[in-house]
């Protein structure tokens, strides 16, 4: 199934579940002068986000990745990364879903991690 | 922007959510409102805010992992303390009858995460617009129109606030119900214009005792007056200190009268049977009977023998007449 973000009409996810491109992703609060600084702060602390989820992928603690995943899916979008909450709140959703984890789970974790990275990538300097 | 003194206090808004996220988000996003902002991390703790800093609005998450936030908001509001917060729920699903049932729970509105900023900053001024408007309301509708005081509604609300913080910190709490003596002759005799007066100084004289006194009209011309961490003893002196100012007062308009009033006093110590608002009520009101059959113009303690020396000349019923 292919997940689109209804407000870019884009296609967030592809069938296998990886991120459509690689390419770094900036906030939309960029250039909100009052929002600078915990933008900053927010992909300043993604490495470790992402280290975080990579070591609960590794040991199986899925209740560890919800909670993340769940935690982004809210603020995301509050940081100006929209794509973020919609495929953060789809992990949340497949890791939720009665008789998980579903076999896309794999993927669906990639592509998170891979839109952390690009977030992370995208950080001004 | 004045940092005066004479501004009304700055309402409070308590954010309850586990994401520090959204914290640092709300605090830089609703900076330049007039509001303060809260911040709890999880419902227990929330709670736990909510009781002890009486936040005007509360903005809930829904989807905490410690506790569903739809159980947070049936023990906001079943909960005396803080079932007058206007509450807004943060909902990530957009699921409808999420919605439903967060209003239906006594929520004032919600608000869809990822939420638009200015959207959150007018729904929060909303709610702090309608909160102020029903504590107005509520405050009008609790005060007596005569005498200013406290109504009686109000008085058993306060009543049981203060004794169950009484018996939760292990405190004492005192009441006095007082009456004014042969108020039907004061009427009959001069007039209900003067009987209105002879209340209203009444009610002056009850509310310009010690500031922590909750004074209240009970009924026609009786009064009951709440003395929170107050012991009997101590209750005894405030009782007769009002007894003393109300039979001093002058009468300019009639200078023959000679008003004066019975109080009966009680604390929570003293109440026969197991601690109660309505033990209380009916331990002070007994003692006050017994005043009015002593003779009116005195003080009774509940339980105790009579106090007051200064009494009405003349006929002294006994007790048991």
């Amino acid at each position: 199934m292919i997940q689109v973000n209804r407000s870019s009409g884009r296609s967030v996810v592809g069938d296998n579940g990886a991120p459509m491109s690689g390419a770094p992703i900036h906030s939309r609060f960029a250039s909100d002068p009052e929002m600078r600084e915990i933008v900053a702060l927010f992909v300043a602390e993604l490495p470790a986000r992402i280290g975080e989820l990579h070591a609960a992928w590794r040991t199986g603690d899925l209740d560890r990745i919800r909670i993340m995943a769940h935690q982004l899916k809210g603020a995301g979008g509050g940081y100006g990364f929209p794509d973020l909450s919609t495929l953060a709140g789809e992990l949340e959703a497949a890791i939720r879903a009665p008789g998980a984890p579903s076999p896309d789970l794999d993927a669906r974790v990639r592509a998170f991690a891979a839109m952390l990275t690009s977030i992370a990538e995208g950080a001004d300097r | 922007m004045t940092n005066g003194v004479f501004e009304p206090a700055v309402p409070k808004l308590l954010v309850i959510d586990d994401s520090e996220l959204i914290h640092r988000l709300l605090r830089v996003r609703l900076q330049h409102e007039r509001i303060e902002i809260l911040s709890a991390e999880s419902a227990s703790e929330g709670l736990r805010m909510a009781r002890a800093l009486h936040p005007e609005v509360v903005l809930l998450d829904i989807e905490m992992d410690e506790m569903d936030g739809f159980e947070v908001l049936s023990r906001l509001k079943s909960d005396p303390e803080t079932q007058q917060i206007a509450v807004i729920f943060i909902s990530a699903t957009g699921d409808t009858m999420d919605r439903v049932r967060g209003l239906d729970l006594g929520a004032v509105d919600f608000i869809s995460k990822p939420f638009e900023v200015v959207e959150l900053k007018a729904r929060v001024r909303s709610a702090l617009r309608m909160q102020h408007l029903f504590r107005m309301l509520e405050q009008k509708a609790q005060i007596d129109g005569l005498s200013g005081l406290w109504n009686r509604r109000y008085f058993e609300q306060r009543l049981q606030q203060e004794v169950s913080e009484a018996i939760r910190h292990k405190q004492p709490v005192s009441l006095l119900m007082c009456d004014l003596d042969r108020f039907k002759r004061i009427n009959d005799q001069y007039g209900h214009p003067l009987g209105d007066a002879v209340i209203e100084r009444m009610a002056q004289i009850l509310s310009s005792g010690r500031t922590s006194d909750i004074a209240c009209r009970y009924g026609g011309e009786e009064f009951g007056v709440i003395l929170p961490n107050t012991d009997l003893r101590e209750a005894a002196e405030v009782a007769e200190r009002h007894r003393i100012a109300i039979e001093a007062q002058v009468w300019p308009e009639s200078p023959s009268l000679v008003v004066t009033a019975s109080f009966g006093a009680c604390d929570l110590e003293s109440v026969q049977g197991p601690p109660s608002p309505e033990a209380l009520v009916a331990c002070a009101d007994a003692a006050l009977y017994q005043a009015k059959a002593r003779g009116r113009n005195c003080v009774q303690l509940f339980g105790r023998e009579g106090t007051s020396p200064r009494r009405e000349q003349g006929s002294e019923s006994k007790p048991s007449a």
